[in-house]
C-alpha cells in the first residue's frame, strides 16, 4: 500500500500511541507531537516545537511518515516558481478599486487615529463623518418639527415605556452605523434594503428606519437579520409597532 | 532538517507591506497599487480555493484591498500586515458567502473541474502539477471551516494563534480543525491519487 495509508490506531482515533511505538512512549506526547507536525511543515511553529518534532522521530514511523505526508500536502498548495502574474486581472482590478473610489467621493483613505494628532486636525473621515451628522440631524430635526406641528391628530390611545413619545409612526427600526460609514454608503444600503430615514436620536447616533414604500409588505424581522450582517452596521433593532408585534 | 518555508510572513515581505502599507494611509496612491499588485495574486488563489468559485474572489479581493485603502491609516501594528489583511479577506469572504450561497451549498458543490483548471496555473513540470492537483482535489472534499484553516496554514503561512484571530475562534478550534482536515486528507487523498499510481511520484516518498 501507499505512505497514505493510516496505520494501526489511527484515522479517526489518533489519541493513542501507533502500534510501532515503543511502549514506553507516552500517548499524550505522541498525540502532542502529531498535532505539531502540521506547524513545523507551515513553518510556523516555534523552536522548542521544532525540536520536540526532531526528538520524537527518529523512534516513531507513523510521525515520520505523517510528516511526508504533511510535507507533500504543503508542497501541493504552494504556487509554481513561475507562477505567470495575471496582469489583465490587476489591472482591472485597480481600476475597479479607483472607479469606486471615485464614487465614494473626494476624500482618501481614512486617516490614522494617533494618540499624537493635534486635535483640531480635521481629518477627511472626520469631515465626512461631520458632513454626514448634520444631514441625519437635518432629517431628525423634520421628523421632530413635522411631529410637534399642531397637525390635529388624536394622541395614541396606549403608550409603552420604552417607546418614545417621539417615534415616527411608521418607524419600524433603529440602526446604529459604526463610525466611519459615511453618507452615501449609508444611502446606498438603505436603497437596497428598501429603506428609508424617518428619524435620528438627539446626537443622530441612531437613526430610525422605514419602509420606502407605504405599502410593501412587512419584512421588520427578516430585515433585522440582513441589516446586521451588513458591513458598518452596529446595532439594528425593531421599534414601534414591529416590536409589539414580535 | 526542516527545510525553511517563505511565505507573506517573512521579515523581508513583512517589511515592505508595512512601508506600502504606510505609503497608503498618507494617500499615496503609487505606494498602495505595489501593495495591491503584491497581495492580489495570492488573495485570489486563497479565495477561489476556499470557496471555489471565480465570480465571487474577483469580488471579494477587490473588496478587501478596498477597504486596505481605505482604512490604512487604522492599521496599529498589533499583527502582522499581511495577518491583517488575510483577516479582512477572510471576512469579505464570508460576507460574500452570505450573500450568495451557503457554506453547505459551496460545500456540496465542491471544487468542479473547471475550477481547479482554473486555479491551476500554466506548469510544464508534469509531477508537481500532478501533485498540486491532487491535494486540491483532497482539500476540495473538507468542510469549509478545515479548508479555510487549512488555507491559511499552508498557504499563507499563518500561525495557530493569528488563525484564530482570523477566524475569530479559540485556538483549540483552530488545532481541532486542522487534526480533522488532516485526518479527513489521510482518507481521501490516497483514493483520489487511484492504487495504481506507480509513476506519479507522489507516493511511497518517506
Amino acid at each position: 500500500m501507499t505512505s497514505h495509508d493510516a496505520p494501526p490506531g489511527a484515522g479517526n482515533d489518533l489519541t493513542g500511541a501507533p502500534m510501532n511505538t515503543p511502549l514506553s512512549e507516552r500517548p499524550d506526547e505522541h498525540r502532542q507531537i502529531w498535532d505539531t507536525i502540521a506547524w513545523v511543515v507551515a513553518g510556523t511553529a516555534t523552536p522548542e516545537q521544532r525540536r520536540m518534532v526532531q526528538a520524537h522521530l527518529p523512534h516513531c514511523a507513523h510521525c515520520r511518515e505523517e510528516l511526508a505526508l504533511q510535507q507533500q500536502i504543503h508542497r501541493g498548495m504552494q504556487d509554481p516558481a513561475a507562477l505567470p502574474v495575471d496582469e489583465a486581472a490587476i489591472q482591472s482590478g485597480l481600476e475597479r478599486l479607483w472607479a469606486r473610489e471615485r464614487d465614494a467621493g473626494p476624500a482618501g483613505p481614512v486617516a490614522p487615529a494617533q494618540g499624537g494628532r493635534a486635535a483640531n486636525d480635521a481629518s477627511p473621515r472626520l469631515t465626512r463623518w461631520l458632513s454626514a451628522a448634520v444631514a441625519v440631524q437635518a432629517v431628525a430635526l423634520c421628523v421632530l418639527g413635522l411631529r410637534l406641528w399642531p397637525d390635529g391628530h388624536a394622541p395614541a390611545d396606549y403608550v409603552t415605556l420604552s417607546q418614545p413619545a417621539t417615534l415616527p409612526a411608521a418607524a419600524s427600526l433603529r440602526l446604529v452605523p459604526e463610525e466611519h460609514v459615511d453618507m452615501a454608503r449609508l444611502r446606498q444600503m438603505l436603497a437596497r434594503h428598501g429603506l428609508r430615514i424617518v428619524g435620528a436620536d438627539e446626537d443622530a447616533s441612531s437613526l430610525l428606519l422605514a419602509p420606502a414604500r407605504p405599502d410593501a409588505p412587512d419584512t421588520t424581522s427578516a430585515m433585522v437579520g440582513q441589516l446586521r450582517a451588513e458591513p458598518g452596521v452596529l446595532l439594528v433593532e425593531p421599534v414601534g409597532a414591529a416590536v409589539a408585534e414580535r | 532538517m526542516f527545510p525553511s518555508v517563505p511565505n507573506d510572513a517573512d521579515p523581508s515581505s513583512e517589511s515592505r507591506l508595512r512601508a506600502w502599507l504606510q505609503a497608503a494611509a498618507a494617500g499615496d496612491r503609487s505606494g498602495f497599487e505595489q501593495l495591491y499588485r503584491h497581495c492580489q495574486p495570492r488573495l485570489t488563489r486563497f479565495v477561489l480555493r476556499c470557496c471555489g468559485r471565480p465570480d465571487l474572489a474577483d469580488e471579494v479581493v477587490n473588496d478587501t484591498l478596498w477597504i486596505v485603502w481605505r482604512t490604512a491609516g487604522n492599521f496599529r501594528g498589533e499583527s502582522r500586515v499581511s495577518t491583517w489583511i488575510h483577516g479582512i479577506a477572510y471576512r469579505c469572504m464570508l460576507k460574500a458567502l452570505r450573500d450568495g450561497v451557503t457554506a453547505e451549498e459551496i460545500n456540496a458543490s465542491a471544487v468542479h473541474e473547471g475550477e481547479l483548471a482554473s486555479a491551476e496555473p500554466a506548469f510544464n513540470e508534469a509531477a508537481d502539477r500532478e501533485q498540486r492537483d491532487w491535494v486540491l482535489r483532497g482539500l476540495a472534499t473538507l468542510p469549509t471551516e478545515q479548508r479555510v484553516t487549512m488555507e491559511l496554514a499552508y498557504y499563507l503561512g499563518e500561525t495557530c494563534e493569528d488563525i484564530a484571530r482570523i477566524m475569530n475562534c479559540a485556538t483549540g478550534t483552530v488545532k481541532a480543525r486542522m487534526f480533522h482536515a488532516r485526518v479527513r486528507l489521510r482518507n481521501v487523498l490516497p483514493e483520489l491519487g487511484g492504487l495504481p499510481r506507480p509513476a506519479s511520484g507522489t507516493e511511497g516518498q518517506t
